[in-house]
């Protein structure tokens, strides 16, 4: 009997363990889409268009989809602000795409462009800030927040890409002009986003949103960003994964390390100020933050050698995995910026195992992302014409600076193992 | 009654290390999920990237039905097709007892 009882358990953990040798490193091909569904070289991959229905649901101002949008200002009034960011740099790129679809995405873009404005004018630049906003003074008076002066700028940059806007046209350039102003009286050429916290994510948009200004208008920042990249290189990386550093004060003095929240993002704004460095940020980032488990793919948001701890951007840190929310977002960004297809595969894997989908007619949203992340995803699916229009023209113009190559026509990226 | 014993004894009464066991844990796991999903828990895994689904943080209860479906979830998609499998070879190749 108790022979019996013991070859039945044996012989039952054997077939277990034979169950998950089968099953576990095949279960990844239910998640692995065809890459067409994600990322086209012409027209808007069938994912972009179900997501971006779902948001322009919420711009619609249909029943409770901005409740959707205040769902994420009960955590983070920042997420509110990239939400519109995002969405408006993917409907430029998407009518970049479709010229034919512009006619009708352009008065969204106008709309959230707006509407932004607005609230930053009348509610005052803390209102998409966090609240320690207010717990100091900003260092450069008066209070401007390059979180707010980068992103809006490379709205109105890239909304006026696909149509001149002559309103944008003065405002544009009045953002362009303050932050470039601030950078130059910066001893690291970087600027505040909050009170003597400079954000790498937040000034490589606003460099991003410089150089698509110097496209637009003719005008030449090459010898800032020239500097820009000099003093990065000298005083804002971390020595030990050669990343650049994410969060420093006015004076370049650490906050914090290399975060995958930033970096992602900052390869991808800078890929179109100095194309050399951007692609070494981004392969740094890839060697030490990417994951690959199982087929699946995701980053974590610290680099093993200079580890960090959680905050609102890296999201809730999913145990035993590492893995950030937040940097895993932003990493689709970079991968899809240096095309880098095994990467990408990978994440839209783990996008449809972890993400949620939830598929409505023509529609489709991740519950487990939010509108910011929604946004996000969206854009690294359409990203790269704006880019390469803009690289375009500084490849003819006589900057010292290399011009970016086209970031949808894949930069040659060797991935070092 | 038990709860957890009735979720986690076999729906049969066979014992665990049984083809018939394995394939009934399996299914428990699955039911499990099928109810956590029909129940619209699907919408709360925004927990996931720091969102409350209620649009207020505190929100203690919102937050566990979202880890409950994530739960669930992994369980139905990498342990309950181990069970199958499992329950596939101890059928094909164990000796009768």
């Amino acid at each position: 009997m108790d022979d019996r009882a013991g070859y039945s358990r044996l012989a039952g953990l054997v077939a277990l363990l034979a169950g998950a040798v089968i099953w576990l490193p095949l279960f990844h091909l239910l998640f692995v889409e065809n890459p067409e569904v994600y990322r086209t070289e012409a027209g808007i991959p069938p994912k972009a268009k179900a997501l971006a229905a779902s948001h322009i649901a919420i711009w619609a101002d249909e029943a409770g989809s901005r409740a959707e949008i205040e769902k994420m200002r009960g955590r983070n009034a920042e997420w509110d602000f990239m939400a519109r960011s995002f969405f408006v740099w993917s409907l430029a790129n998407m009518a970049l795409r479709e010229p034919g679809s512009a006619s009708a995405t352009l008065p969204i873009m106008d709309r959230i462009i707006d509407e932004t404005v607005r609230l930053e004018r009348d509610r005052g630049p803390f209102f998409f800030l966090m609240p320690y906003a207010g717990s100091a003074p900003f260092r450069m008076q008066p209070v401007r927040s390059i979180f707010l002066d980068g992103e809006i700028a490379l709205m109105m940059g890239l909304r006026r890409l696909v149509s001149e806007h002559a309103g944008y046209r003065a405002q544009l350039r009045e953002r362009v002009d303050t932050m470039v102003e601030r950078m130059e009286k910066s001893p690291i050429l970087c600027v505040e986003s909050y009170p003597n916290e400079c954000w790498l994510f937040c000034n490589s948009i606003g460099l991003a949103a410089i150089r698509v200004s110097d496209h637009l208008d003719g005008t030449d920042h090459g010898d800032l960003f020239r500097r820009w990249v000099e003093t990065a290189k000298k005083k804002l990386i971390e020595p030990k994964t050669g990343l650049l550093l994410s969060a420093f004060t006015l004076d370049g003095d650490v906050m914090d390390g290399p975060e995958g929240s930033s970096i992602w993002l900052a390869a991808h704004c800078l890929s179109l100020i100095d194309p050399a460095f951007a692609a070494d940020q981004y392969l740094r980032a890839r060697q030490y933050l990417r994951v690959r488990l199982a087929g699946f793919d995701y980053a974590w948001e610290w680099p093993r050698e200079c580890p960090g701890s959680g905050d609102v951007d890296s999201g809730p840190i999913i145990p035993l995995l590492d893995l950030s929310a937040g940097s895993t977002g932003l990493a689709f960004v970079g991968a899809a910026t240096f095309g880098d297809g095994e990467f990408l595969q990978g994440l839209h894997a783990a996008l449809e195992l972890g993400g949620f989908p939830i598929r409505n007619r023509d529609r489709l949203k991740y519950a487990g992302s939010n509108a910011v992340g929604d946004a996000v995803l969206l854009y690294s699916m359409v990203l790269g014409p704006a880019w390469d229009v803009v690289a375009s023209s500084l490849s003819r113009s006589s900057s010292a600076l290399p011009a970016a190559s086209g970031s949808h026509r894949l930069l040659p990226v060797e991935v070092q193992p | 009654m038990n709860i957890w014993k009735t979720l986690t004894s076999s729906l049969s009464g066979a014992p665990v290390c049984s083809p018939r066991g394995f394939f009934d844990r399996a299914v428990m796991l699955l039911i499990l999920f099928a109810l956590c999903h029909f129940a619209g828990l699907r919408e709360y895994t925004c927990v996931i990237s720091g969102t409350s689904p209620t649009g207020d943080p505190a929100d203690i209860a919102a937050n566990i039905l979202g880890l409950a479906y994530f739960a669930t979830y992994a369980l139905a998609l990498l342990l309950a097709p181990v069970f199958l499998i499992a329950s596939i070879l101890l059928r094909l190749f164990a000796r009768p007892s």
